[in-house]
């Protein structure tokens, strides 16, 4: 099976103006980011996967169900939403527990799921104090466990790790890798890159409603061929080492940046990887570093959804 | 001459120790104030700029003493809040005007300024519209304008990237290392490490109201000489012979590339000996460098005493 | 010719050491007022009462001319007489009743304008704190060199310049024109020390009023609730002083709510600022006044009046403070 979400031809428009557009692409297990500028269609999309939302055209399915007028598989998706919205007279607990149950759990289930989860958020301590009390990093794991209690089979979290410190977001990331582990589908819908690259290689790039890439990161770098690729070599004999560079055909262009950097690009980095030994231990240059700087979920981003 | 110089700060709020006997001497550049949540850093900040006041200990910022030359302090700051704060019923131009006005400006000089700023910001015909109408990232955009357009010589940023896109990010982070160039001080607290790492040069770490670790973030990530991570393509097995044959300690698989241990510091050559005679892709080389996120994990881990969840990778950093 | 470089400038200018910045605050808060729909309507209300006002003056140089020679009086100027509670129209020299008449005609007109007052302060007025407190303004007020009162001050002369437009300009106009209808320069003479007691309460009235929609503007973030609480203070004890009037004879139950209700409290300090009894008294005619005359009117005595409006100037200058400076407590756990 493995294809926890699948989208043939979806499209969704509000009144005239457009949501999603002709979306076909399929989201399987593990973790998989969903990325996108304001307004590139994500909420949109997160909203007809939870069922919120039904497609203008075209269609979606969640574990093999429509999510539209779908309790059933709504009580199978855990659902950590952006917004703020609380009952903030609750305390934690009971928050977590009230929605669990009426998501159909018994009330000794419920609390149980509940224990479980605030446990694992590690909201213990403060489970009992009221959410209006809570500052925004409590905040974010209430709404991350209210969305694992009912051990979900697929989880989507909106920004779950907005206003959250480093130990926090470190403690969260590692729990959605324990998560997708262990079997459950996780989607991660984030403005902040390093913390997608830091969970998944798996990512859906939305914009102006449309599907822009899908799949592993590296893979899509590597298809932007038109894009050359950057590369970063650390040397204190740059100069002579650009001049041997150079001469070589692919070498596309050459920067020579402070004293010992030099950046490359090139459009077939297989071919300079393997030949950059070579010329380096043959002309005796020290080389203390190589790396790709673009070779990161943001130069990827930067480069498909094109603003300057 | 440092920005900020605090001698034995403190602030008690009843029982709780916000801040305890804080002692720092912060020299003029962009530094990332980092620390977990309830560490103290949005009360330092309050402190700073004369919101409440201190308990014990005193303090200069720009020279200045916190408790008696509040006024001068405000004349020299800019403050980006947090919070979605702006006046209500104003087009962007009109509240930064009125910004600089409040700072002291003429409102010439002001409304000048404001549209400066809002060049600098990025903000085009959009300024003409009232704030309420903007996007996060145009908010916080405004809000730095705001902060700037009295020319101030140190700029108090908290979570200046909030709710922002890709795309507003690294305009905001941009403009940072631009304002540090052109030698205006900032003081980022930020719970996002590598923006941090991007734009500071320096940063302090607090933890329950106490300094854990302070200074330049080159040094703290105490980049080694001996051991380097490194990512090749093509026989890997043909590739570990050979750098046990040139000496090269592996000391770990690290998802997808290889911890080495040179035997001599800056010994990296024997790498690419080594790739060569495997006749392996040389796909990433890199000296040791812890990230600040582990520098930072560390030294909250240390305060504590106990051990936290890392997250499975060192994070990557931007070249 | 040299290239302006992209990227941040700083700025050679000096920044203002004057201690107060409150002018920057009043021109912005008197220009977002204006923008609102129909301020100006609301603003020019008041001149309407300065023709009336202007009428009845010349209306009563025409009679003080009259009476040297009495004539039946025309019915419109009966309406004179209404107006100003008197029984009957006196047959000797008005020129002396002048400047009793004059003040019971103002004491009216501030009755009137207290009407417009309570719609000039909440429509301009109960936004002014709370809407900063609902866009979170204050953090961004208080990073420049601006103190708490100035903020407060700043808000102040807001209001009481919108409040001022609906009472003081009024009265001034209504007096310019009695003394322009008349014999200027002796009836400038005889009521300068009117003029000054008129601007005087109108801009008493209008700083209390001032501050009192400061005051409920400040406890709340939104602006519906601050003028719903303002009508409430204004109107709810008359309404309720009505309803118990017919319902439990006695002056008990009046004379309680007639000790916080802010019309009465403020009807009492027009009638003590005027000098109406002393206007009426010096007259030497005070019978022909009767009802008009002041402390029949109002119940009990004036200490009580100043007492009651002093109390309600210490707590509201404390709620504003208070209030502003709430938002400064930094959350422990941040």
């Amino acid at each position: 099976m493995n294809h926890v979400i699948e989208m043939n031809e979806l499209s969704k428009w509000y009144g005239e103006v457009i949501g999603l557009n002709n979306v076909t692409a399929c989201i399987r297990d593990g973790i998989t980011g969903l990325l996108g500028h304001n307004g590139a269609g994500k909420t949109t999309l997160l909203s007809l996967a939870t069922g919120q939302l039904r497609p203008s055209r075209g269609e979606i399915t969640v574990l093999g169900e429509r999510p539209w007028n779908n309790p059933r598989l709504l009580s199978r998706t855990g659902y950590c939403p952006e917004a703020d919205a609380f009952w903030r007279g609750l305390t934690g607990r009971q928050f977590v527990t009230f929605l669990a149950r009426a998501n159909g759990m018994t009330r000794r289930g419920a609390l149980r799921a509940a224990d479980a989860a605030i446990d694992l958020v590690r909201m213990g301590e403060d489970q009992h104090r009221r959410i209006a009390e809570y500052s925004r990093g409590m905040r974010q794991r209430i709404k991350v466990a209210q969305a694992l209690a009912r051990r979900p089979e697929l989880l989507v979290l909106d920004e779950p790790l907005a206003g959250m410190d480093p130990v926090g977001r470190a403690e969260l990331i590692a729990l959605f890798k324990r998560f997708a582990e262990s079997g459950t589908a996780v989607i991660v819908s984030s403005h902040i890159l390093h913390e997608v690259e830091a969970m998944t290689d798996n990512i859906l790039l939305l914009d102006h409603g449309q599907l822009v890439a899908e799949g592993e990161v590296h893979e899509i770098r590597d298809s932007l061929e038109e894009q050359s690729h950057q590369v970063l070599l650390r040397a204190r004999e740059s100069r002579r080492l650009a001049t041997l560079l150079a001469g070589q055909d692919y070498v596309a262009a050459l920067e020579v940046q402070d004293g010992q950097t030099l950046i490359l690009h090139t459009h077939d980095p297989d071919r300079l990887y393997r030949e950059l030994p070579g010329i380096l231990a043959d002309n005796n240059i020290a080389c203390s570093e190589i790396s790709s700087p673009d070779d990161s979920l943001e130069a990827v981003f930067g480069y498909l959804t094109g603003r300057p | 001459m440092p920005i900020i110089a605090l001698d034995q700060f403190t602030k008690r709020y009843g029982r709780i120790t916000a801040l305890d006997s804080v002692s720092l001497a912060i020299e003029p550049g962009v530094i990332g104030l980092l620390g977990p949540n309830g560490a103290g850093k949005s009360t330092l900040i309050s402190l700073l700029l004369g919101h409440t006041r201190i308990t014990s200990g005193s303090g200069t910022v720009l020279g200045h003493d916190i408790g008696r030359e509040q006024r001068s302090i405000r004349q020299q700051t800019g403050y980006v809040p947090e919070s979605e704060c702006f006046i209500p019923g104003m087009s962007g131009v009109g509240y930064v005007c009125y910004a600089g006005r409040l700072a002291g400006m003429s409102r010439s000089s002001a409304m000048q300024r404001a549209h400066e700023m809002l060049d600098l910001v990025e903000l085009e015909n959009e300024r003409y519209r009232p704030v309420e109408t903007y996007s996060a990232g145009m908010k916080q955009r405004v809000k730095l304008a705001q902060a700037l357009v009295h020319d101030p010589q140190l700029v108090f940023l908290d979570e200046p990237t909030n709710g922002m896109d890709p795309r507003g990010r690294r305009l905001m982070l941009d403009l940072m290392k631009g304002l540090g160039r052109r030698g205006v001080s900032l003081l980022l607290s930020s719970h996002l490490l590598p923006d941090v790492e991007q734009v500071c040069e320096s940063v302090i770490v607090l933890g329950r109201g106490r300094v854990l670790a302070e200074g330049l973030i080159e040094k703290m990530r105490r980049p080694s000489a001996r051991r380097c991570s490194v990512r090749i393509r093509g026989d890997a097995e043909r590739f570990r012979s050979s750098l046990s044959r040139v000496g090269v300690d592996v000391c770990g698989e690290d998802g997808g590339g290889l911890d080495l241990l040179l035997p001599d510091d800056g010994r990296h050559d024997l790498v690419v000996r080594a790739a060569v005679e495997a006749g392996v892709q040389l796909r990433e080389l890199r000296p040791h460098r812890s990230s600040l996120e582990q520098v930072f994990l560390q030294a909250i881990e240390s305060q504590q005493g106990m051990k936290l969840g890392q997250s499975a990778e060192p994070a990557r950093t931007g070249a | 010719m040299p290239v302006r470089r992209r990227g941040y400038h700083r700025w050679k200018g000096k920044l203002s050491s004057a201690r107060w910045t409150w002018p920057a605050i009043l021109s912005n808060g008197l220009r977002l007022g204006m923008k609102q729909k129909g301020a100006s309507l609301l603003l020019w209300s008041g001149l309407p009462i300065a023709v009336v006002a202007g009428l009845l003056f010349y209306f009563m140089a025409v009679l003080e001319k009259q009476t040297a020679h009495p004539v039946q009086l025309p019915n419109e100027l009966r309406f004179i007489l209404w107006f100003l509670r008197m029984d009957r129209i006196p047959s000797l020299d008005i020129g002396k009743l002048i400047v009793p008449m004059w003040t019971l005609v103002f004491a009216r007109l501030f009755q009137l304008e207290l009407l417009l007052i309570l719609l000039v302060q909440s429509k301009f007025g109960a936004n002014q704190i709370a809407g900063d407190l609902r866009t979170d303004a204050l953090p961004i007020y208080f990073s420049k060199p601006i103190t708490v009162w100035t903020y407060l001050l700043g808000k102040w002369l807001i209001m009481m310049a919108f409040a001022s437009a609906v009472m003081l300009v009024p009265n001034l106009v209504a007096y310019v024109a009695g003394v322009l209808l008349s014999d200027t320069v002796t009836q400038f003479r005889a009521t300068a020390g009117l003029l000054a007691r008129i601007t005087a309460h109108s801009l008493l009235l209008a700083g209390l009023s001032s501050l009192i929609i400061l005051a409920l503007s400040s406890l709340t973030r939104d602006r519906r609730l601050v003028s719903v609480a303002w009508f409430a203070i204004a109107l709810l004890p008359i309404a309720i002083q009505a309803v118990l009037d017919d319902a439990v004879p006695g002056r008990y139950a009046t004379g309680l709510l007639g000790a916080v209700s802010l019309q009465r409290n403020f009807g009492r300090l027009t009638y003590w600022m005027l000098d109406v009894d002393g206007a009426v008294t010096s007259s030497g005619h005070a019978k022909l006044f009767g009802s008009a005359a002041g402390s029949g009117l109002y119940g009990a005595d004036l200490g009580y009046s100043v007492a009651v409006l002093a109390a309600i100037t210490a707590v509201c200058l404390l709620i504003c403070l208070k209030r502003v400076r709430r938002f400064q407590v930094a959350v422990a756990n941040a």
